[in-house]
């Protein structure tokens, strides 16, 4: 960019926007923005002014500037400048050096950007041009799988009547395909340059905006004024698809397209320990001013009653008045500021540095963790936001998609009922069933997806006897449909709108019943290798009220109505003599559900030729009125859906994603509530719920799924006082105000342990069970009684836009903070956000996000923390997320292990930070009582300088980065040890106190010790020890020793790196100031430093090393104490832990059990509830002929989408697995009950959805 | 070994303008125009650098302190050997011609004479190099401080060759030095060493109480740490 940034003219606003096609000349006196983006910050000229002026910003930086002010006015200056100067630039520096190396990586993907090339009209002819040379007004030409270079306004495209597809999945996350379709004028220039060339329309729309769904304009050409809308236009980040090329009019380029208009600053977002350090900090400041004050006042006295009789020897300054109270005053007001500059360090400069770094290595920690790489889809987990780890220790709630985030989203076919058959399930000779995996071998097919698979050969059996019904059945798979067909390496590859439909016709491939093109109005396909066609006269489409779809083909002169739905749907559109079969296939539906399996039901209905044109009429009818056209066109469909004959039922696998219930489980354990919001009916959550352990039917879970504010304010109101009574009953509390909120707390309870707070069983069997029979005897005992685990909270959307409202909101806040597992189904984007507001701004507790769609981009971006999956739904998620991976259980290692790491490592860092700098600087405040409150400092300036750089700050940064109390599978086993996060148990107020209390005091003793073993001694050739140059020096060094070593203390984890750091640390400080206070410095500077032969007289005399020895035991010993105490007396859950794993012992033992015990409950379902695509179908594009593809004509390469591919290699293994695991927990269960401990064992409940539902709420088995 | 001392208290040398005014450059033996830290004893009224410079060199302690054996014999005392080596080798040197040099500037206005006449009799103890001087020069921490004077020389005469012998002892004093008016005193204290250095009765005190303690401590671990069961 030849412009000078910081000359940019400032820009009219712009209204509308007219360029006319092929006229670069006008449209550059237009001076629209050209279409090299930039988005980095800098460039060589403006980087340092640019950069420290951002850098002064910051407060901290702006503070040491102003201290380094007044450390230039001789008068007043008690250090030398360069004490500030030299940490100051050592600060800026690495923060210059981070920006500038993050800005050359801006500048690099920029120029990427930037030269990508593209072809556009120029001339008669196409040129090859970079991106960034591209201007409002050229014509391009887009090629298949290439990004849209600018928003363009589509011209013509390869397909027929001007349609092309694009992929949207950079700009909103959605991977499924879209169409865009050129003016029906313009589309047949089609390719021919010489026509493209000419063409002069006139263009007119509106400003650039940021509104991704809205386009509106007119086109001008040929004396004819065409609209356009969003239909027409390309925007850039969008990828052509499935279209050989597009040409089109750039409208908007560069920064003023859509996609860069969107791409706003995302919040930042701050830690809690962020917030309690800011206040901290300026509670230190105010305490840096009582002492400077109390400096002043003191400074006065000192002056006026002493230092102006000792003008004999002092005079005082000449600017000072001779009066001596007066000359007092002005005295004592300058050394306020004398004092803040040498007292500064209790606010110190490296605190923001260190703190920055520490995090950043945490990250990189997170980045570098081999245990959250997810090798199938080449995806390592990433630290999107390198400021936030300490926070990931201290979740209290996480909000949870469901879709790709606990499931796989990858659908397959699994089981059937056809004609009231079951097919899916294997039986062994006797009928039972065989759930063995190694018993089970897959059926070889030729053709088939990599997910798939199937055990059942009767199905085989029937196909190849010619069974009608399932010859039916998979025809009806084949034909009803919306999927489009590509053909790619020879292979027929589906495209489709939904999983599920994919993975229906994918099935019906498998077995036999190709579909293989598609036109306007037929449907090819090859059953049992017999090639057919059949005409395709309508399809009635898909929509969310419908909840299923039809499609009207004729064959050989029959006409048939092929219809696939939702149960409850087709159920009613029957004909009367399919009562039987449809009770039967009910049964079959509820054992699929109870699976976990999502449904539809097929039906079917012959029709003869003149009732069929009789509807066809109407329909046409309908199709083109001018009002109501939907609900007409409605109406005609339920005309001709109706006495349906039932085929069968399909069952579709929602995979759940590996060892997501033990993640949950384990997150449970660590006090962590987890919330689903899922835009699934209730009957799918609550299958999701229990088959990923979020729901046990332990609990007692209430549903709301009222649908007015009054019923839903009644319902809660309901679910209140059911609780109380549970709680009463179950715990030996009395709620007696009730009003007030409910709080497990306020009882003294603790959640994770319902047990120990249980009631006790009354020895004389009057115990009342929960249903209200008295139990006779009590030889049931513990064992018997009833099991509770918390409460469940299931809400719909509806509901839940009512309970959202301001006066039902903090009653469901309420009820939700009491359960275990909150679940709300059916839930927009917006209320997903509403909620994880909702907890955020009334609980004071940190928050975490997890998703990977478009969908949940609001939820994550609201939420304290944001987690991305890296999914099959685009990277939106990832892009708007502060931590990213591939997998929902490595969720448990980042906040287990690294949050909870990361929390104790920073806390025990500012912990131990203020202490040292308290430590420090105080020395100053105590030698100012025997110095004339004259602001002189003790230290040697330089070593004011160097302290917190290089003598204190390498084994702090090792104990940040490094520190660990148990190792990462200790962490992992032991959830519980998650919990003082919450509580902010490891850095609070109370803490903060008390490790300033401890510098205070270490500085009293480092100070006075040194001062009354010193003060009247002499060295063996009788030179007193007193003077201040030795003083100081000896203070600094017994300083550096107490206080690393108290590093050392606070230190659990050492490592080959601490030792080197930390003895390093102390090595070098002997050896830096031998060398600073030796002869060296005369040779190389010409002149002395000041402190010349202090080292070594110092530490020359056996009195200096009697002191230290003596300061650091009287400094250590009482730590030593405490700490010993602590783990004999009232060991914390931390300590303990690390007693464990040092003496191993029991602690193997119980870790077995735990092993064990996760392995069993490993062999459960893994499978999760159903439903129906919730999209709107590709119905109306494939009937009116827009959608056909030339595909089959043209016979061109087609690339097919990577990712599908990819994904259905990864699921193939963890398919099998989870199909091992769910084979074995039934097979397996009588051995289950031999292990002692069932506390954790829970019998699966198969009972169906619906039965479920009813029970409100359910009583435990 | 015997060691005389002067003591001065509520004497501030560590205050923050006594300490810094002083030019370490000056005191190497260089002759350019001195810092101006020096203030307000920097410059005499007619333009000329104060040999040497600075508060602390202006209020150089110059009480002559004597002591007198028995009434009539001198304790011999010597005036060197009392500071510390390298700041007698390294840090203080005298300029190029420093009878001419120390005669052209002005000494500090306390002075009577200039720092050339210190010690006339020992020109390595004279100028910049005396060591009277250099003791002062080297602050002390505190305001209640003692520097070396003397050290008893016992070379020079039988009596003292093995210490100060048991006898009346008569301490004259050239009172030179001004205290009275900032409320300070003077000391005079004779002392000896051993390896560890002067008598340090804190030290001492400090260790039996640290030590006890730690005893103590001791067997209260121990106690608890045998009856201690995981």
């Amino acid at each position: 960019m030849n412009k000078i940034p910081f000359l940019k003219k400032k820009k009219v606003e712009e209204r509308s926007r007219k360029i006319k096609a092929n006229d670069s000349d006008a449209n550059a006196a237009k001076e629209y923005a050209g279409n090299e983006i930039s988005t980095s910050k800098y460039n060589l000229i403006t980087f340092l002014p640019k950069n420290l002026f951002e850098q002064f910003r910051r407060l901290a930086n702006a503070y040491f500037l102003f201290l380094l002010c007044l450390q230039l006015i001789p008068q007043i200056s008690s250090l030398a400048p360069v004490t500030t100067i030299l940490p100051l630039v050592f600060v800026l520096a690495l923060t210059a050096i981070k920006d500038a190396s993050d800005d050359i990586a801006r500048h690099r993907s920029d120029s990427q950007v930037n030269n990508r090339e593209t072809k556009t009209v120029v001339g008669n002819e196409l040129v090859t041009r970079k991106w960034k040379d591209i201007k409002v007004g050229d014509i391009v030409r887009l090629e298949n799988n290439e990004f849209v270079t600018a928003d363009i306004v589509l011209v013509s495209t390869s397909e027929l009547n001007g349609l092309c597809f694009i992929e949207t999945a950079e700009l909103d996350g959605e991977t499924n395909l879209k169409v865009r379709q050129a003016l029906e004028e313009t589309c047949d220039l089609e390719d021919h340059i010489d026509q493209l060339s000419r063409f002069d329309a006139e263009i007119e729309y509106e400003a650039p905006n940021n509104n991704l769904g809205r386009f509106e304009g007119n086109l001008s050409w040929k004396n004819k004024t065409l609209p356009l809308k969003n239909d027409n236009v390309l925007l850039r980040g969008t990828r052509l698809r499935n279209t050989q090329w597009a040409f089109g009019i750039v409208c908007y380029a560069g920064p003023d397209t859509k996609l860069m208009k969107n791409s706003g600053k995302a919040t930042f977002k701050r830690t809690k320990i962020d917030h309690l350090l800011n206040r901290i900090i300026l509670g230190i400041f105010f305490f840096l001013l009582v002492m400077c004050a109390i400096m002043t006042i003191c400074c006065g006295f000192w002056e006026s009653f002493v230092g102006y009789d000792f003008r004999i020897y002092l005079p005082w300054e000449t600017y000072i008045s001779n009066d001596q109270h007066i000359g007092a005053l002005e005295k004592s007001l300058l050394v306020f500021l004398s004092y803040i500059i040498i007292l500064n360090t209790v606010v110190p400069i490296s605190l923001y540095v260190s703190v920055e770094f520490i995090r950043l290595l945490q990250s990189k920690w997170i980045d570098w963790d081999s245990k959250m790489y997810y090798e199938p889809n080449n995806v390592p987990a990433q630290a999107r936001t390198t400021t936030l780890n300490e926070e990931l220790g201290q979740i209290e709630y996480i909000f949870s998609d469901k879709t790709g985030t606990l499931t796989q989203n990858i659908m397959t076919f699994n089981k059937c009922s056809i004609k009231g058959k079951v097919y899916g399930y294997v039986t062994d000779e006797a009928g039972n069933e065989v759930q063995d995996p190694e018993k089970l071998k897959p059926i070889q097919f030729d053709e088939k997806d990599d997910d798939f698979e199937w055990y059942d050969h009767k199905l085989i059996d029937a196909i190849k006897k010619g069974d009608k019904d399932v010859h039916t059945f998979f025809t009806l798979l084949s034909l009803c449909h919306t999927v489009m067909p590509e053909e790619k390496d020879g292979k027929i590859a589906y495209q489709a709108q939904s999983p599920d439909e994919n993975a229906l016709v994918s099935a019906a491939r498998t077995f036999g019943f190709v579909f293989v093109n598609r036109t306007q109005s037929s449907i090819s396909v090859r059953l049992q290798e017999k090639d057919a066609t059949y005409d395709l006269l309508n399809i009635l489409d898909f929509d969310n009220d419908r909840k299923r779809m039809s499609v009207i083909v004729k064959k050989d002169g029959k006409i048939i109505l092929f219809c696939k739905g939702a149960d409850s749907k087709i159920k009613e559109r029957l004909d009367s003599s399919e009562k039987d079969i449809m009770t039967e296939t009910d049964e079959h539906l509820n054992k699929f559900a109870t699976d976990g399996l999502r449904t539809l039901c097929l039906a079917y209905r012959e029709l003869n030729e003149g009732e069929y044109n009789k509807w066809a009429e109407k329909l046409n009818k309908a199709n083109t009125s001018m009002e109501k056209r939907e609900e007409k066109v409605n109406e005609t469909y339920e005309e001709i859906e109706k006495n349906l004959k039932l085929i069968g039922a399909t069952a579709i696998e929602d995979k759940l994603q590996d060892g997501v219930p033990q993640c949950i489980e384990r997150l449970a354990r660590a006090g962590i509530k987890i919330w689903v919001l899922t835009g699934d009916k209730v009957e799918t959550a609550y299958n999701i719920g229990l088959s990923c352990r979020l729901l046990t039917n332990d609990m007692e879970i209430y549903i709301i799924e009222e649908e007015n504010e009054h019923s839903v304010e009644k319902k809660l109101e309901e679910i209140r006082k059911q609780m109380i009574e549970k709680v009463e009953q179950l715990f030996d509390v009395k709620i007696e105000d009730r009003k007030k909120r409910l709080d497990w707390k306020d009882w003294g309870i603790d959640v994770m342990k319902f047990d120990q707070h249980r009631k006790a069983e009354e020895p004389n069997g009057k115990a009342q069970r929960p249903n209200g029979h008295a139990t006779t005897t009590n030889d049931s005992g513990a064992h018997d009684r009833e099991q509770f685990e918390g409460f469940g909270l299931l809400i719909t959307g509806q509901a839940l836009a009512f309970a959202l409202s301001d006066k039902l909101k903090m009653k469901l806040l309420e009820l939700g903070t009491m359960c275990k597992a909150v679940v709300c189904c059916r839930v927009t984007p917006l209320q997903k956000a509403q909620v994880v507001e909702l907890v955020m701004q009334n609980e004071k507790k940190i928050t975490l996000a997890i998703g990977d769609g478009a969908n949940d981009v609001s939820m994550i971006q609201k939420a304290h923390i944001g987690v991305g999956i890296s999914g099959q739904e685009g990277r939106q998620a990832v892009l708007a997320s502060d931590y990213s991976f591939g997998q929902f259980r490595y969720l448990e290692r980042l906040l287990l292990v690294h949050g909870r790491w990361s929390y104790l490592r920073i806390s025990k860092f500012l912990r131990y930070f203020f202490y040292k700098n308290f430590a420090f600087t105080l020395c100053h405040f105590w030698f100012g009582f025997f110095s004339g409150f004259s602001a002189q400092t003790l230290y040697d300036p330089f070593f004011v300088a160097t302290y917190n750089v290089f003598f204190s700050s390498l084994p702090v940064l090792a104990l940040g980065v490094f520190d660990q109390d148990v190792s990462a599978d200790h962490s992992m086993s032991k959830p519980p040890l998650y919990t003082p996060g919450q509580n902010n148990e490891f850095f609070n107020k109370k803490i903060f106190a008390e490790s300033v209390i401890h510098g205070i005091l270490t500085s009293c003793i480092i100070f006075f010790v040194p001062y009354l073993s010193v003060s009247n001694s002499t060295r063996p050739g009788g030179m007193t020890q007193a003077d201040l140059q030795s003083f100081g020096f000896m203070v600094a060094t017994i300083m550096i020793i107490v206080v690393n070593l108290e590093n050392a203390l606070e230190t659990w984890y050492w490592t080959g790196l601490y030792h080197f750091v930390l003895w390093g640390t102390i090595v070098v400080h002997f050896l830096f100031h031998f060398v600073l206070y030796s002869t060296i410095i005369y040779q190389i500077f010409n002149t002395n430093y000041g402190y010349v032969g202090v080292a070594q007289a110092v530490l020359s005399t056996g009195n200096f090393w009697f002191t230290l020895f003596l300061t650091c035991t009287i400094l250590l010993l009482p730590v030593f104490c405490r700490e010993f105490f602590r783990m004999r007396f009232m060991p914390t859950k931390t300590d303990r832990a690390r007693l464990n794993q040092k003496f191993r012992t029991e602690e193997k033992a119980a870790f077995v059990a735990h092993i064990q015990q996760k392995l069993r409950q490993s062999k459960r379902s893994i499978r999760s509830g159903y439903a129906f695509s919730q999209q709107q179908g590709w119905g109306p594009l494939i009937t009116s002929g827009r959608m056909q593809s030339k595909s089959a004509t043209r016979n061109r390469q087609q690339q097919q989408p990577q990712s599908q591919n990819q994904n259905n290699n990864i699921s193939k293994s963890i398919f099998l697995k989870n199909r091992k695991t769910h084979m074995m927990s039934e097979s397996s269960s009588p051995k289950n009950s031999v292990i002692p401990d069932n506390q954790q064992q829970h019998h699966h409940h198969h009972q169906s959805p619906a039965e479920l539902i009813r029970l409100t709420p359910l009583t435990s088995s | 070994k015997v060691y005389f001392y002067y003591g001065l208290v509520n004497y501030y040398q560590n205050h923050r303008r006594y300490v810094k005014s002083r030019d370490d450059n000056q005191l190497l033996g260089k002759t350019d125009a001195v810092s101006k830290d020096c203030q307000p004893f920097q410059k005499s009224v007619n333009g000329s650098d104060y040999t040497p410079c600075g508060a602390i060199a202006n209020s150089k302690f110059n009480d002559s302190l004597t002591l007198v054996f028995n009434g009539s014999q001198t304790v011999p005392l010597l005036n060197t050997g009392i500071a510390w080596t390298t700041d007698k080798d390294v840090k203080f040197k005298n300029p190029n011609n420093a009878s001419t040099y120390f005669q052209n500037n002005p000494p500090p206005p306390n002075w009577k004479y200039t720092a050339w006449d210190l010690d006339k009799n020992n020109s390595d103890n004279n100028g910049y190099k005396n060591e009277d001087f250099i003791v002062w020069m080297r602050t002390a921490a505190m305001p209640a401080f003692r520097k070396l004077y003397r050290r008893l020389n016992t070379n020079s005469s039988q009596t003292f060759q093995g210490g100060l012998p048991q006898g009346n002892y008569t301490l004259k004093v050239q009172y030179n030095y001004p205290v009275i008016n900032f409320s300070g005193r003077k000391q005079f204290i004779i002392s000896t060493t051993s390896w560890m250095g002067g008598k340090n009765p804190f030290l001492g005190w400090a260790y039996i109480v640290v030590g006890i303690v730690c005893m103590i401590a001791f067997v209260v671990f121990f106690i608890l740490h045998k009856t201690w069961k995981l």
